[in-house]
């Protein structure tokens, strides 16, 4: 137990309050945009499957579909390609170059295609920088709005990922700050009174969820703050200082491969080799190919694979691009391992959770899920606590608002989504409307009744979203439960099957507490 | 042996001493106005137990077996507390109607 004086105890206090209830509703925001994009990858398969199960999104036909790509793209643009499976394992590949914008920040242009896995067919060409790119996305673009939600709240760089590194590092606060100031914390482990003192309750509910959940608070606000600041802030001010702000000369010094400028033309040698002899080396799955200088003398191949059973770390393989054969594996950063890098290469595994396949993924859900729980019982707890005073009655409605609301607008973002992609539309435009529209009419409920009544309405209404999202996917031109099964598509079936128990779950805590309520009011006394 | 089945075989010997520490936890015994066993179960013993099977996985360097494990346990020790709330809650609400 540490042991605290009474004035000491009472500004752990004020800072642990403070820090959360200034930055608190935004905290929530981000952890549960995080929440939901641990199932990124399965989001978008569930949003954008392609008609069967891919076996394999690298298949044979692959250096020939990319060799097709190239002939047809500015050779400007061979400066750097990347493939990778996205929504449904559709190939991705984006030919680019490196350029600064108007502002001297770095950024990529080029031309980027999505593939057909099965038929080795175009589905999509885009081009522009990575941005526009981005904005014209369809088949991952339920996913990736969550995911921007939770990254940067869809503010402009760098102002995004500087808000939510802060707000990581407010949640580290509230964390150590919690841990000190409560303590009776493992004494009090088990302990949550629901009966009696309804503030005694709520403080048992806000405590218990919060030590539970301490290890991986600390770990969740360390790595995602990291990321954050990294590359809004950590990167560019190493560039700055030592490599005169060249931020492409800093990541090639890190990485371990600077290339060996030869601009001579050279054919690149087979990538379907080179695929086959990376998976009979490293005896892992296949996840993101980098290719530099295609066509030159001096190109590379980096191949980064998934992660090993039994393993968070692992190297990546190059290969020489002109002919084919393996040079080296390296870890993350530099050519040899080091703690340095096998730190870097902890930060992504502890943060998104994405180690162990689905089991790991469930598991980190759970958790950011326990974080968003008590973020909001944290500040429920502190308008509770001042219910009398006018003034906190704003931030106990705008906690509701956000509380509550916030499930409600992420859900509809997919009834923006769906109908107006199967409509040949324009999907972000169309997701941020029904989002912000949904907001506005959350505010207004919030604001203008009781709030356990908007509390009862949001609830609610999340309930019944998330019971309509499989029926509104299969609506819009979704395959069929019947199809989905036959083809092996597990995605779709179990989020169609995980949003519908959400929704249920919604309805039944609701008509718990609307049990509870008339149980206390049948017992009071007239 | 696979990362799943490692972080099984754990979490499920993980579990019995965690249930034993949370049914028979004093303190949760006394908010609820039952009586403690006494003499209870030995608890330092029963921690011991709780973290065994993590120290054999960080031992032998199943370290994606650890962090599930160790995330299951945490999460999953949050939920048998609400359980445990919740039935009890019930039990005395049946009672007292």
């Amino acid at each position: 137990m540490i042991r605290l004086s009474q004035d000491r105890t009472k500004t752990l206090l004020a800072i642990h309050g403070w820090s959360a209830v200034s930055l608190g509703l935004l905290l929530y925001a981000v952890i549960l945009t995080g929440v939901a994009s641990v199932f990124e990858k399965e989001i978008s398969d569930w949003s954008s499957p392609l008609e069967t199960n891919i076996v394999d999104p690298f298949p044979p036909g692959t250096d020939a579909m990319l060799r097709g790509l190239a002939a047809t793209v500015d050779p400007q643009f061979h400066e750097e390609l990347f493939f990778y499976p996205r929504a449904g394992d559709r190939l991705y590949a984006f030919f680019h170059k490196h350029e600064l914008d108007e502002d001297g920040k770095p950024r990529e242009r080029g031309v980027a295609a999505e593939f057909d896995p099965r038929t080795l067919q175009l589905l999509d060409r885009r081009s522009g920088t990575d941005e526009e790119v981005a904005a014209g996305e369809r088949a991952s673009a339920l996913s990736q709005f969550m995911v921007d939600l939770h990254v940067r709240l869809h503010l402009p760089n760098p102002w995004g990922l500087l808000l939510t590194g802060v707000l990581g590092l407010a949640m580290l606060v509230a964390a150590v700050t919690g841990f000190v100031i409560h303590r009776h914390l493992i004494r009090e482990l088990f302990t949550l009174r629901r009966r009696g003192d309804k503030l005694l309750g709520a403080r048992d509910v806000h405590v218990i969820a919060g030590t539970w959940n301490l290890p991986f608070a600390f770990i969740l606000a360390f790595t995602g703050s990291y990321f954050s600041f990294g590359s809004a802030f950590g990167f560019p001010a190493v560039a700055m200082v030592a490599f005169g702000g060249d931020q492409d000369a800093m990541f090639s010094t890190l990485v371990g491969n600077p290339p060996a400028e030869d601009a001579s033309p050279a054919a690149l040698a087979n990538l379907d080799a080179m695929i086959a002899d990376v998976r009979a080396r490293s005896g892992a799955e296949l996840g993101f190919v980098q290719v530099e200088h295609w066509g030159r003398a001096d190109a590379l191949v980096t191949m980064f694979m998934k992660y090993r059973d039994g393993k968070l770390l692992g190297p990546s393989y190059v290969y020489g691009g002109s002919d084919g054969g393996f040079r080296y594996a390296k870890p993350s950063l530099g050519r040899v391992p080091s703690s340095g890098s096998a730190l870097f290469e902890l930060m992504a595994p502890l943060h998104f959770g994405n180690f162990a396949g689905v089991f790991s993924k469930t598991v980190w859900f759970a958790l950011g899920f326990a974080s968003a729980y008590v973020t909001i019982t944290g500040l429920l707890l502190w308008t509770q606590r001042r219910q009398a005073q006018r003034a906190w009655l704003h931030l106990a409605r705008a906690t509701h608002w956000v509380g509550y609301g916030l499930p409600l607008a992420l859900t509809l973002a997919a009834y923006g989504y769906f109908p107006v992609r199967a409509g040949g539309g324009e999907v972000q435009p169309a997701m941020m409307t029904a989002f912000l529209a949904c907001a506005a009419l959350a505010a207004l409920i919030a604001w203008r009744t009781p709030l356990q009544q908007s509390r009862r309405y949001l609830l609610g209404a999340t309930g019944l979203a998330l019971l309509g999202l499989p029926v509104l996917r299969l609506f819009c031109g979704g395959i069929s439960w019947s199809g989905a099964w036959i083809q092996g598509l597990q995605p779709v079936l179990a989020l169609d099957l995980a949003f519908a128990c959400g929704g249920l779950l919604c309805l039944l805590s609701l008509r718990r507490s609307n049990l509870s309520r008339s149980t206390t009011l049948a017992a009071t006394p007239p | 042996m696979s990362n799943t089945l490692w972080a099984l075989c754990a979490l499920a010997l993980s579990l019995l001493p965690l249930w034993r520490l949370a049914r028979h936890d004093p303190k949760r015994l006394r908010s609820l106005r039952q009586p403690t066993s006494s003499p209870g179960p030995d608890r330092k013993r029963l921690v011991v137990l709780l973290l065994l099977p993590g120290g054999v996985l960080a031992a032998i360097g199943q370290w994606p077996a650890f962090l599930i494990w160790l995330g299951s346990l945490t999460a999953g020790g949050w939920l048998l507390v609400q359980l445990l709330a919740q039935f009890t809650n019930d039990n005395s609400t049946r009672k007292s109607g």
